[in-house]
C-alpha cells in the first residue's frame, strides 16, 4: 500500500484535473492490487475488463472526488466492487465449479499425501460452495477484507456504508464461513437440488 | 489469525495472477482511455473458456498442504520456531518407559566398526497406499480402498561414508506393493560422488557417515538439537515445537543404532517433552506387540514403540487419528481410526565388511 502523504492521491487527482497525464501516477499506485483482487475474484479475462473500466470510470468521476480524502485506494475498490457486481453470476459459477472439482483430481498415492490432498480439496470445496452461497453484499465485504486487505474504515468508505454494517455484514458472512467448514457434508452435493444449477448455466457467459 | 479467515486467505492466495501485475498491455489500454475516446480503445482479445476452467483447476494446487495443515491443525499453540522448548515432561508412565529404553539400550556395548565397513540394517517398512477407484457408492460418493503395502529393505551404509551404500527391497507377507529395484548410492570420495545412472559424471559431496560422531549423548544437548530451529519453508505442515521435536526423534535413533548413548540420550530428551504419552496394545510393522509412546497433535499421531518385556525399541510408526476425518465425497475402506499410515520395524542391526553381504 502506498504510504499517505498530505499531498498523495488527491493531490493526484487535483492536477489530473488540469493535467489528465498524472492519472498514469494514480495507475501506477494501484493496479496491481485491484488487479489482483479482480483476477482473485473474476479471473484473468474478466479482471482486464473489470480493473480497466474501473479506471475509466475513475478518470471520469475525478471531478466529483472528495479532495479530503488523502487516500483514493477505498475510492478505487468501491468502483471496483460496483464493477464487479456486474459479474456476480460468473463469479457465483466459478465458486460452484470449485465447490465440486474435487476430488476428481486426486490420484492414487501414499495414504498422507492422498488424504492431505483430499483433505485440502474438501475444506476448499467447502468454502467455495460457501461463498457461492453468500450475498453479494456480504461477499463483498468478506473479501474486500479477507482478499483485498482493506481494513473495517476503508470498507465502509468504498461501499459507502455504515462501520456497523461492515461489521454486522462481516460477521455474518464468516459465521456462514465457519458453519460450512464445520459442517462435512459427506455427498458434496450442496447444489444438488437447486433449480438452477444447472452446468450449462453456470458456464454462460454474462456479458 | 482464525482458520476461517486464515483458509480464505490461502483460497485467495491461489487464484492470485501469476506474476502478481497487471498485464503490461493494461496500463496502456487504461491510458489510453483516459487519454482519448473511450469508445475507440481496443479490446483485449478473450481466452477461451476452457483456458479459463484449466487456470481455475490447476492454481488450487499450490496452497494444497497449507491448506491441509490448516484443517489438520486448526488453533494449536505456539508454531514451530515462535516459542522455546517447554519443559513440562512426558506423562509419568511414558517417562517411566523411557528410562527403562534407556538403561537397556546402554546396557550393550556400541557395535564397533572400522570406516571401511558397513551398518547392515534390517526393517519392515510400511505405507498406506490408497487406491481411489472409478466407482461410486450408493450416495454418489467415490469408493476408495486404503491398504497397509509393507516391504522388507535391507540396507547396508558406508560407516565412513565413502564407500558405496547399498540399498535391497524384498517383499513382506502378503503385501502386493511392487518393490523397485536395487539401489547402489555412491560413496563420497576426495569429495566427489559419481551418480550410476550418469557414468563419467560426478558431483561435489560431503560424506555421509553411517555412523555419526555429531550426534549428542548428553541429554541437554539432545534436546536442544531436537528442538533446533530449521526446516521450515519446507511446505510441510506447521506443527508445534514440541511435536516436531517428537517427529525428529524416530530420525536420530535410526540414524544411531550402533550408538546406544545417542539412543539413549533421545529417550531422555523425548521424556521431557510436554505431550508425551503411552498407548498399550502396538503392533510394529513386522507384527511385533509392543508398548508406543506417543504424541498426538491434532490430527497427527506419531509413536516410538518398545518391547513390551525388554524395552528394546522396535520401530516407529506414523498416521493420522482418523484418516476418513474431513474427507468429503470419498468413502475409504480398509482403514480404521487410528491406523497408522507409515511405520517402520528394525528387525536386526550388524557391521559387516562388504554391502550386499548377510550378518
Amino acid at each position: 500500500m502506498a504510504a499517505v502523504t498530505p499531498e498523495a492521491d488527491a493531490t493526484v487527482i487535483r492536477e489530473s484535473l488540469a493535467d489528465p497525464d498524472r492519472f498514469a501516477a494514480l495507475y501506477d499506485r494501484y493496479a496491481a492490487q485491484l488487479y489482483r483482487y479482480a483476477y482473485q475474484r473474476v479471473g484473468p479475462q474478466v479482471a482486464e475488463d473489470v480493473v480497466a473500466d474501473t479506471f475509466l470510470a475513475a478518470f471520469g468521476q475525478r471531478t466529483s472526488y472528495d479532495l479530503a480524502r488523502p487516500d483514493a485506494r477505498p475510492w478505487l475498490f468501491g468502483i471496483l466492487t460496483r464493477k464487479l457486481a456486474r459479474h456476480h453470476r460468473r463469479e457465483r459459477a466459478d465458486y460452484r465449479a470449485l465447490s465440486r472439482s474435487n476430488p476428481d483430481a486426486v490420484v492414487d498415492g501414499p495414504a498422507d499425501r492422498v488424504a492431505a490432498r483430499v483433505t485440502a480439496a474438501a475444506a476448499r470445496a467447502q468454502l467455495a460452495a460457501a461463498l457461492a452461497r453468500l450475498s453479494t453484499a456480504d461477499r463483498d465485504v468478506l473479501l474486500l477484507f479477507a482478499w483485498g486487505q482493506l481494513s473495517y474504515d476503508e470498507i465502509a468508505t468504498a461501499l459507502q456504508i455504515p462501520l456497523g454494517t461492515v461489521r454486522s455484514r462481516l460477521n455474518r458472512a464468516r459465521r456462514k464461513v465457519r458453519e460450512a467448514l464445520g459442517d462435512v457434508n459427506p455427498a458434496g452435493d450442496e447444489f444438488a437440488d437447486d433449480p438452477a444449477d444447472d452446468p450449462a448455466d453456470n458456464m454462460e457467459d454474462d456479458r | 489469525m482464525n482458520p476461517d479467515l486464515r483458509m480464505l486467505r490461502e483460497l485467495g492466495e491461489s487464484r492470485t495472477p501469476p506474476a502478481d501485475q497487471p498485464p503490461a498491455d493494461l496500463r496502456r489500454r487504461v491510458l489510453t482511455g483516459v487519454l482519448s475516446d473511450r469508445s475507440r480503445r481496443a479490446r483485449v482479445p478473450h481466452r477461451s473458456a476452457g483456458a479459463r476452467l484449466a487456470w481455475r483447476f490447476g492454481a488450487v494446487g499450490a496452497t494444497a498442504a497449507a491448506v491441509t495443515a490448516a484443517m489438520l491443525i486448526g488453533q494449536t499453540g505456539h508454531l514451530a520456531g515462535t516459542a522455546p522448548p517447554a519443559r513440562a515432561g512426558a506423562a509419568p508412565e511414558a517417562v517411566r518407559i523411557l528410562q527403562l529404553a534407556a538403561h537397556q539400550v546402554t546396557a550393550a556395548p556400541a557395535l564397533a566398526a572400522r570406516p571401511d565397513q558397513f551398518v547392515f540394517v534390517e526393517s519392515v517398512d510400511s505405507e498406506m497406499f490408497i487406491n481411489i477407484g472409478k466407482a461410486k457408492g450408493p450416495n454418489g460418493t467415490q469408493l476408495a480402498t486404503a491398504q497397509l503395502m509393507p516391504q522388507l529393505s535391507r540396507s547396508w551404509r558406508s560407516v565412513d561414508g565413502t564407500h558405496d551404500d547399498f540399498l535391497r527391497r524384498l517383499p513382506w507377507g502378503s503385501s502386493r506393493r511392487p518393490l523397485e529395484q536395487p539401489v547402489p548410492l555412491s560413496g563420497c570420495r576426495d569429495g566427489r560422488q559419481t551418480d550410476p545412472a550418469i557414468p563419467g559424471l560426478s558431483r561435489a559431496c560431503t560424506p555421509r557417515p553411517a555412523v555419526r560422531a555429531d550426534l549428542p549423548t548428553d541429554v541437554d544437548e539432545m534436546l536442544r538439537y531436537l528442538y533446533r530451529p530449521g526446516d521450515e519453508g519446507t511446505g510441510e505442515p506447521k506443527v508445534s515445537v514440541d511435536e516436531r521435536a517428537f517427529q525428529r526423534a524416530s530420525d536420530v535413533i535410526e540414524a544411531s543404532l550402533t550408538a546406544p548413548a545417542v539412543q539413549a540420550a533421545v529417550f531422555r530428551a523425548v521424556a521431557q517433552m510436554p505431550g508425551v504419552t503411552v498407548t498399550p496394545g502396538a503392533v510394529d510393522a513386522a507384527g511385533r506387540h509392543g508398548i508406543a509412546v506417543t504424541r498426538n497433535e491434532g490430527e497427527f499421531r506419531f509413536g516410538l514403540i518398545f518391547d513390551p518385556k525388554t524395552y528394546r525399541y522396535l520401530g516407529s510408526n506414523a498416521g493420522l487419528v482418523n484418516l476418513t476425518t474431513g474427507i468429503a465425497g470419498v468413502t475409504v475402506s480398509g482403514v480404521k481410526s487410528g491406523d497408522p499410515t507409515t511405520e517402520t520395524a528394525i528387525l536386526r542391526v550388524a557391521i559387516v565388511d562388504r554391502a550386499g553381504q548377510l550378518p
